[in-house]
């Protein structure tokens, strides 16, 4: 099964594994809120790492502009549904990062994705030793 | 006059694509809009809820001029499930009404998928109650899948109030041994470590 039969059928997990969203050892950063993206990307750059969206594979489906018009449902369950693609896609990420990892978010928030996507899973990646730390770096400076 | 950051907020997450739209709203955005700003972002979000973005559900209640907690439920009655527009309205209608129907629609989204760590979590985050964590109990002690007991594990930790905040990520790290321990393929040593719990026997 091709990644794009994987994604036309719906089983965007398996979708997901096809694409590189690797991260270097310390490098994986994590990010929530508006215009916190570019930021998260600059402090990821500086410091060697990466965020997903500069991954091969983020980068894929963040410069996708038909993905919205293809997938055109947010949300609802549906084979239109493009919110699970992102949520696969998450996931991927999160599920390879070692050693420490950034959370990099404004002190007064914490987003869906990083609540209920990737902290569980760096959690278990925590308790089975693939994770050593999770540091955060506030973007309003608290 | 310039808008609040908070109304500044809500319209670019509105208008957010890919994984930016995935990470919600801004809770505190009611809270944080200026008072001449209200009756227009109130319509900002009736509309745009009812043309299905249901990640605002959380504003519904605190609309003045509309009857959010009906639309909720009118909307609720048309979502598909598994979705996460139906775990959206869920969350806000369980934390508002207490129903055990709206529970209810978490089991039935977990049940569809019970790979869905996200479900677990979501439920994880709804105010500690005693519905809410047997709930969790039941969905440690009988998965089989361990990313999912993994994640009902910190819901029954904030729920007997071992871990105080879920967003306290120094929190969970200085529990990370407990979770460790709770981290167990057996489902009798999961049933056990839970009989455990509730009668202040368990230890690390």
């Amino acid at each position: 099964m091709s990644a794009f039969e994987a994604m036309r059928s719906g089983d965007y997990d398996r979708m997901a594994s096809y694409f590189d969203t690797s991260s270097p050892p310390n490098g994986a950063y994590f990010w929530s809120g508006d215009g916190v993206k570019e930021q998260a990307a600059v402090i990821a750059q500086a410091n060697g790492g990466t965020i997903m969206e500069q991954t091969p594979g983020g980068q894929v489906f963040d410069g996708w502009k038909g993905l919205d018009t293809m997938y055109t449902e947010w949300g609802t369950g549906s084979a239109l549904d493009r919110k699970p693609i992102w949520k696969a896609l998450s996931y991927k990420y999160a599920s390879e990062v070692t050693g420490n990892v950034t959370y990099v978010h404004p002190s007064n928030y914490v987003g869906g994705v990083w609540k209920n996507v990737e902290k569980p899973e760096l959690i278990r990646r925590m308790r089975t030793g693939f994770v050593t730390s999770i540091s955060e770096v506030y973007t309003d400076g608290e | 006059m310039e808008n609040s950051k908070a109304y500044n907020m809500l319209i670019s997450q509105i208008n957010a694509t890919g994984r930016q739209k995935l990470d919600g709203y801004y809770p505190k955005i009611m809270e944080e809009i200026y008072d001449w700003e209200r009756d227009e972002v109130e319509k900002i979000i009736w509309e745009t809820f009812n043309n299905g973005d249901t990640d605002l559900s959380m504003f519904l209640p605190k609309l003045r001029n509309y009857n959010g907690v009906d639309a909720l439920k009118k909307m609720l009655d048309k979502c598909n499930i598994p979705s996460a527009n139906s775990l959206n309205i869920a969350e806000t209608l369980y934390k508002e009404t207490k129903q055990r129907e709206y529970l209810d629609v978490f089991i039935k989204n977990y049940k569809a998928n019970e790979k869905d760590y996200s479900v677990v979590s979501q439920l994880s985050y709804l105010p500690p109650d005693d519905d809410v964590l047997k709930l969790l109990e039941e969905i440690y002690i009988n998965s089989n899948d361990d990313m999912v007991y993994d994640t009902a594990i910190t819901g029954i930790l904030y729920n007997k109030g071992i871990i105080k905040d879920l967003d306290d990520l120094n929190e969970i790290q200085k529990n990370i041994d407990i979770i460790n321990k709770l981290s167990c393929p057996e489902k009798e040593q999961r049933k056990k470590f839970i009989e455990e719990l509730e009668n202040g026997q368990f230890t690390v």
